[in-house]
């Protein structure tokens, strides 16, 4: 059941529909939620809104939970759009004060675990991916724990394996990184540019998943555990520091995590990381051959996170690159498609998210679009390999590494 | 077994995709933007075109089964079902443009259609609407056009939707296709012209609030945009004076397109921190072109700078670009809100202010609520919006809040205010209006023998 301030929350909607209405039609932004765009959803009870609505009368005891209402609430990605769209925040105005927050992630979470508790999860891949994470500690059905390092063997150079070595920041990779072919090239771009730089870093022998997948399908009690085993682990490993190249691992570092202890260590996005390595002279970066380029937010990083400005600014300190900003940019992003199990559970619904964002792409007469996030980058390779577009998807640290003065 | 059986018919007709009937999944749609609830449908149906909502109708009136037709489902006078065992007609796959005819300045479109989906469509061909509700971003054409909404764009010339729509068409309840106004001529070029042929028959429909059928096309006057806007805002510390200055402007025909009063007490209660204020009054202006604005902004300043202090013109700029999303600001800074507006002569506001004011200290007396008002101008009739804050989270505050909101608007109506926008709001006082609401009654009985087409709503 809905936690006490849940409960107050869901009480807070003041049915505008803003969430699933461009608010921002003026300011080029046409659409907010892909959940309820999604051609053949568009139903109320697709929106936030209309989650809402049935969370209230859950709460009073009114109903019992179908699997319609199941399939809605595992069909949202956890983008947050609905919460920039929200009148209720609405950032013209001031906070207003006796009634302050809505957070409608959570919301869609506790739901799930509601889903959960009632056994109405029953998606096949959602029910995997969570043994998965039981079992192996990753959601991809990997069973063997070194497929996690295989990815270095084709470095060239040796990365220090912790905790048996000692360093002074922790590069955690996060399951698809280390899982996921279609994506490790970045991986390999993060570890080339942290060495260049000759940041004292190591990987985790024994990596174990950030818990994020769990938490946003609803099986809290699993990711407490994943969580519980990950801050002890690095807590005894002594660094000053913990980079990602993953937002999800970020967001369940930063914004997660205190719900169950407290990282002693920084925790940073490798594009804050990076960036400050750029400031601080560590890294020179030079010309690239001209290219027309664009910047996605990842929402776990961007929207989620606040995180707008590092990324961009490694953008601008490669000369060569025509940055373009789409119109639909930073908090009002509109999501890849990938977040909040999606990818794996309904991946046409992934796929068509994808490509709405690419038109934005195309809008700008990018060529190149740039993120800074495993599931993004998946989820638009994935999608444009699809429909022959030859617009090519880059992770900002693979541009970054092409850039560096050797 | 019976309600299986209809669901089926229903699919048979929308289609598969079309239709929804998980209770929990339904439960949005038996409420509007109010804490009131309505009773849960045996389904909700998504027609995608004219025939479509016919074959609804035809179908309700066969098996007695009551609809209700819903667009955006932002009300705030409890727009809910009523009857048990209804069909709700959510028409929001209908918002397509139909036609924009240019030779005769109209627009018509599907009831779906947003209003700031209708801005972008038109703004795009030069063109803009007359008139939009506050909430012009979900809010839709449709359901503004049957709850005769008024909003931005209201002035000397425009009080609400009625005045800005050329005609209709309509479902009847017994499933016939009406189109009013110089449409309902088989040979006519398009909609041009409202009382075409015998009496307004669009008229019927506008302010009937579903009851008389389901309105499947509106035709909107549209309009060149404006070729220079001006903006100024003006405080008056007597709110005698800020209602005379509103009179004068308007006696003046002063070309506003929105007149916004905020009382100084609510205004105190909004930014605290800048009290106290005094009663404001932000004007926007249209004219064809810059000289002409010039002077009219020239009459405005000695009209409405008469008894008041000039105050710039950034307030009233500010809420005019942000006029769709300007309710964040009144409607919920204190708090969740029910809204009752009501129309008052535009000569008589001072004394109605002072009275709602009086109100408002009841209000806070009896149930501890904070009430808020702003209002604007709607021709000779003058909107006094009168919003009650509450609490949502406490479902003891949320009932106190429901009765000074029955409190205030018997109060109100006591006064002389006219209530529009009824709902199920009004439902309970409609037999205070005589042989108004006999002839209703009789024209629903006529148009609606069955009695299927949202039934409890207007009280009919």
């Amino acid at each position: 059941m809905f936690s006490e301030d849940l409960a107050r929350q869901i009480y807070r909607c003041a049915r505008v529909s803003w969430c699933k209405h461009p608010v921002f039609r003026d300011r080029g932004i046409d659409k907010i939620c892909p959940l309820y765009e999604y051609p053949g959803h568009r139903w109320e009870s697709f929106s936030i809104r209309g989650i809402i609505s049935t969370a209230q009368a859950l709460f009073e005891g009114r109903i019992t939970l179908d699997e319609k209402i199941a399939e809605i609430v595992y069909k949202c990605n956890l983008c947050g759009g609905c919460h920039e769209a929200c009148v209720i925040h609405f950032p013209v105005y001031m906070r207003v004060s006796e009634i302050d927050e809505i957070n409608h992630i959570r919301i869609v979470e506790e739901f799930r675990k509601i889903c959960i508790e009632e056994g109405l999860l029953r998606i096949p891949a959602h029910r995997n991916a969570l043994e998965s994470l039981l079992r192996y500690g990753n959601p991809f059905g990997v069973v063997r724990r070194e497929e996690r390092l295989k990815w270095t063997e084709e470095l060239g150079f040796h990365v220090k394996l912790l905790p048996k070595q000692g360093a002074e920041v922790l590069l955690y990779t996060g399951s698809i990184y280390a899982l996921e072919p279609l994506v490790r090239d970045t991986l390999k771009a993060v570890a080339r540019v942290l060495s260049m730089a000759n940041v004292d870093f190591g990987i985790l022998e024994n990596e174990l998943d950030d818990g994020l997948y769990a938490a946003q399908l609803g099986e809290t009690g699993l990711f407490e555990s994943l969580a519980e085993q990950n801050i002890k682990t690095f807590n005894g490993l002594g660094v000053k520091a913990i980079a990602t190249p993953d937002p999800h691992a970020y967001n369940a570092f930063k914004r997660y995590y205190p719900r169950v202890g407290n990282i002693e260590a920084e925790v940073l996005h490798i594009t804050e990381y990076v960036d400050m390595l750029v400031e601080t002279g560590k890294l020179k970066l030079e010309r690239l051959p001209g290219e027309t380029v664009t910047y996605h937010d990842p929402c776990n990083l961007g929207r989620i996170c606040g995180v707008y400005d590092p990324p961009r600014n490694l953008i601008k300190s490669i000369e060569g690159l025509d940055f373009r900003e789409m119109e639909r940019n930073k908090n009002y992003a509109w999501c890849c498609g990938a977040g909040g199990g999606v990818m794996i559970a309904y991946p046409e619904l992934m796929a068509w998210t994808a490509r709405e964002r690419v038109r934005d792409v195309e809008a700008v007469g990018a060529t190149t679009l740039i993120t800074a996030c495993p599931w993004c980058e998946y989820s638009f390779k994935t999608s444009l390999e699809s429909t022959g577009s030859a617009i090519k998807v880059r992770n900002i640290i693979e541009l970054v590494e092409k850039s560096i003065v050797k | 077994m019976e309600g299986k059986r209809k669901i089926e018919e229903l699919k048979s007709i929308v289609g598969e995709d079309n239709i929804l009937d998980s209770i929990p999944a339904m439960l949005t749609y038996v409420r509007d933007a109010t804490p009131l609830r309505g009773a849960v449908p045996i389904a909700v149906v998504r027609p995608g075109s004219t025939r479509e909502v016919q074959e609804i109708v035809r179908w309700a009136n066969e098996t007695r089964t009551p609809i209700y037709p819903r667009s955006g489902g932002t009300s705030l006078w409890g727009s809910v079902p009523v009857r048990e065992g209804s069909v709700i007609v959510d028409l929001s796959r209908m918002n397509r443009v139909v036609e924009i005819n240019e030779s005769a300045l109209s627009c018509t479109v599907e009831p779906g259609i947003t209003f700031s989906e209708l801005e972008a469509i038109l703004s795009r061909r030069g063109f803009r609407f007359l008139m939009s509700p506050e909430n012009g971003i979900s809010g839709t054409v449709g359901g503004n056009f049957v709850t005769h909404g008024t909003g931005w764009g209201a002035g000397p010339y425009f009080s609400n939707m009625g005045d800005c729509v050329i005609g209709c068409k309509v479902v009847l309840p017994t499933a016939e296709i009406i189109t009013t106004g110089s449409m309902a001529h088989p040979k006519a070029h398009g909609h041009f012209y409202r009382y075409a042929l015998a009496n307004d028959l669009t008229g019927l429909f506008c302010g009937s609030e579903g009851t008389l059928g389901i309105v499947v096309e509106v035709a909107l006057k549209i309009e060149e945009l404006p070729g220079a806007m001006g903006f100024a805002t003006f405080g008056y510390k007597d709110i005698e004076d800020a209602g005379r200055a509103i009179y004068a402007v308007r006696r003046s025909r002063i070309p506003t397109i929105y007149t916004y009063l905020s009382p100084g007490w609510t205004l105190d209660k909004l930014f605290p921190e800048k009290a106290p204020w005094p009663h404001t009054i932000k004007f926007v202006l249209e004219a064809n072109t810059q000289d002409e604005l010039d002077i009219e902004m020239g009459r405005l300043m000695r009209v409405a700078g008469k008894r008041g202090t000039y105050l710039g013109p950034d307030l009233s700029k500010d809420t005019w670009n942000e006029r769709y999303r300007w309710v964040g600001l009144f409607g919920y800074k204190l708090g969740m809100r029910v809204i009752l507006p009501m129309h008052i002569p535009v000569g008589e506001i001072g004394p109605y202010y002072k009275a709602l004011e009086k109100l408002a200290g009841e209000v806070k007396k009896k149930f501890g609520l904070n009430v808020g008002a702003g209002g604007f101008l709607c021709d000779r009739s003058f909107v006094m919006v009168v919003v009650t804050y509450f609490n949502p989270s406490d479902a003891a505050e949320v009932e106190r809040a429901l009765e000074a909101w029955n409190m205030l608007k018997v109060s109100l109506m006591e006064l002389g205010a006219c209530p529009y926008r009824m709902g199920t709001l009004w439902a309970d006082q409609m037999h205070r209006f005589g042989e108004y609401y006999a002839l209703l009654k009789k024209i629903k009985s006529i148009v609606d023998p069955n009695g299927i087409m949202a039934p409890g709503i207007l009280g009919l």
